[in-house]
């Protein structure tokens, strides 16, 4: 007759090793699978923080860019009708605005650049007629031009001296970056500056 | 010792409970983690409507400042609704020379590309309002700004329609012939 040497009764003695293996083996996949969730989130949340971290200097640089009047802007177009470009390989600042690289705390580097170029422009008028019947208060009495005179509202000219000179900045700003597996990603956003100072 | 077999596998069982909440914990961190990524892009967007819609205003606030009174008198027409001529104001507040013209306002298009590129922009349009009241001859000139942006990358074929106002003092000044 076999004998146990634990003189306890068998539903008082624990576990079996077996049950211990097995429930140990559990919980270190269970820990495992945890982890990589984890692991996985936690460069979700690190990629998220370097979009948010391009966006915030995305706008920082356009809004400092609108802030500027449109002399400033239009002077430094040289020929008028070519684009200027700023960044985002080299350094440097543009009225105090930096381009090249960023560095953004715990969100690494960046490359940031602008583009400033003269964007043609032609409005369309259908121009209104002063008439002897003319009465302010009476709408019907209003006369304007049968044809819409295209010549009128073009802002098309490289000539400075022209009336029909240029008056409208296209101004883009794109954010570079490289995430930790190597894929490039960008952020960009166009605005447009209007010559609102001069005649 | 029915009891018996009950308590052996207690471990196992504890193991498999403490795993099941693992799993839903983790689920419900990677629900969040998921949700929250689709939050920038759509900030983004809003960004770059943002930003086109304010260039947008000032190009608009351009054709006011060159063609005041034609934009007046169009305008009041317009409101006076038919028989009066409303034409003027259309053709004003569409603000193109027609589909061949180099506008950036009419036909999106500037040296082959979309004037918001690489921004991709669908549409858009401007609409000019005058609050103003007749005893004085100072106006709020709101000019409303309505861009609408694929929604690339977020939902397939989906689109994005933003709404900007922005609201100018102007003074305006009888004619007479």
């Amino acid at each position: 007759m076999a004998t146990s040497r634990d003189p306890r009764p068998r539903r008082a003695r624990g576990v079996t090793l077996t049950e211990i293996m097995f429930s140990f083996l559990i919980l270190v996949l269970a820990t495992l699978a945890a982890s990589g969730l984890l692991s996985y989130g936690h460069r979700g949340t690190a990629k998220d923080f370097r979009m948010v971290a391009a966006t915030q200097i995305l706008t920082d640089r356009m809004n400092r860019l609108l802030k500027l009047p449109y002399a400033s802007h239009s002077a430094e177009i040289e020929p008028p009708e070519n684009p200027r470009n700023f960044g985002p390989t080299t350094d440097g600042t543009y009225h105090d605005i930096p381009y090249g690289v960023a560095t953004f705390t715990m969100a690494g580097n960046f490359q940031v650049g602008f583009t400033l170029e003269h964007l043609p422009v032609t409005f369309a008028v259908q121009p209104f007629l002063l008439s002897n019947d003319y009465d302010p208060g009476i709408a019907s009495s209003y006369r304007f031009a049968a044809t819409i005179d295209p010549s009128l509202g073009q802002f098309n000219s490289a000539d400075r001296a022209s009336r029909n000179f240029y008056r409208v900045i296209r101004i883009t700003v794109r954010v570079t970056w490289t995430e930790p597996n190597g894929v490039a990603r960008s952020v960009e956003a166009v605005s447009f500056k209007a010559d609102l100072q001069g005649a | 010792m029915a009891e018996r077999r009950v308590r052996q596998g207690m471990a196992l069982v504890i193991v498999l409970v403490l795993t099941l909440a693992l799993l839903v914990l983790g689920g419900a961190y990677l629900k969040t983690v998921s949700q929250s990524t689709v939050v920038n892009p759509l900030q983004l967007k809003k960004l770059q409507a943002d930003f086109l819609a304010q260039g947008i205003a000032e190009i608009a606030l351009l054709k006011y400042k060159k063609f005041p009174s034609d934009f007046y008198h169009a305008y009041v027409a317009y409101l006076a609704g038919p028989p009066a001529n409303t034409a003027p104001y259309t053709v004003f507040r569409e603000q193109g020379a027609g589909p061949s013209a180099n506008t950036p306002l009419r036909n999106l298009q500037y040296n082959g590309k979309s004037i918001g590129h690489p921004v991709k922009v669908l549409d858009y349009t401007v609409d000019y309002r005058l609050v103003s009241y007749k005893g004085y001859d100072k106006d709020g000139l709101q000019i409303n700004v309505a861009v609408t942006l694929d929604g690339e990358g977020l939902a397939s074929g989906s689109t994005m329609t933003f709404v900007s106002s922005f609201t100018f003092d102007v003074t305006r000044r009888l004619l007479r012939p």
